[in-house]
């Protein structure tokens, strides 16, 4: 959610009574926060369930798209084009989506290493 | 008509055949849940580390208000919609899921202590809008709301551990050493 309000901000959604430096203020070290959290345990299910993840095609996809995603909110939260709001959206909806879909790799066909 | 009947009923419209028998609109319905309730405790997290003096503390609060929740509530309805076609897929079996009755019973909290909310600390939001915490009715509403979404999330996530798909497939046995080269 801090990724997403500092697109919302960018995309003029929320915080209008801020300026950008001030949301990059607000969210980035509870982003930067949530984000470790996030690697710790997910680097943990990798760990317990190896072949699970690194066999996944959603993994890897997942974990260009989270270092893309990273570089995109540093860059958005210090230049804040509409364009690069929307893509940073794109590209934090889509991590969510590939998460979830770690689960069901079966549905990328012959692109998952699993069906192999 | 009992409730196992109405349950089967449900399960049986053609809306919870088609998502059942696709491959991808259940993982596509789970992962906009994700989207979803990704939202709605981001917004409400937001709000509740306002009203307890945590983050966000030099905006009036009712800004911050003003700012989270329609995303909170979208959020909740995008959660809610895909919840309900989840549902009806397998709907005895969830109904009948201690941690889906759990979840249920947390919900109906979660939704009364946001009217409290309303009812409280937010209706005397000008008398404190610009201090660093909320009043005490404020900063318990935001307490319980904290410790209520992520016991919705845990609640969530468990259903997926403790009811299983009919139609999904069975995993493909794979090892680590296919990852390796030759």
């Amino acid at each position: 959610m801090s990724a997403f309000m500092i697109a919302f901000h960018v995309m003029g959604w929320t915080g209008l009574d801020q300026t950008l430096a001030d949301t990059r203020r607000r969210f980035g070290p509870w982003l930067a926060a949530s984000l470790l959290v996030l690697l710790m345990t997910g680097a943990l299910m990798v760990l317990g369930e190896p072949a699970r993840e690194l066999l996944a095609f959603s993994f890897w996809l997942k974990m260009v798209l989270i270092a893309a995603g990273t570089l995109l909110i540093a860059l958005v939260s210090r230049r804040g084009t509409k364009a690069l709001g929307v893509l940073t959206l794109l590209v934090w909806v889509s991590i969510i989506f590939l998460g979830r879909l770690i689960a069901y790799d079966h549905i990328w066909g012959s692109w998952s290493p699993k069906a192999r | 008509m009992t409730i196992d009947a109405a349950l089967a009923a449900l399960e049986a419209t053609s809306v919870a055949t088609r998502i059942r028998e696709s491959l991808y609109l259940f993982p596509f319905l789970e992962s906009t849940h994700v989207v979803g309730l990704a939202t709605v405790f981001g917004g409400a997290t937001i709000l509740d580390l306002r009203l307890l003096g945590i983050a966000g503390t030099r905006r009036p609060a009712h800004r911050i208000a003003a700012d989270v929740l329609p995303w909170t509530l979208a959020g909740f309805l995008v959660a809610a919609a895909t919840g309900l076609l989840m549902f009806t897929t397998n709907a005895g079996v969830y109904y009948h899921n201690t941690f889906f009755r759990v979840k249920m019973a947390l919900l109906f909290l979660a939704a009364l202590n946001a009217g409290l909310f309303e009812a409280t600390a937010r209706r005397s939001i000008d008398r404190w809008d610009t201090d660093r915490k909320a009043p005490r009715s404020g900063r318990v509403v935001a307490i319980a709301s904290l410790v209520l979404w992520i016991a919705i999330i845990f609640m969530g996530r468990w259903i997926g551990f403790t009811t299983t798909r009919a139609t999904a497939p069975s995993e493909v046995p794979a090892n680590i050493e296919d990852l390796l080269p030759k």
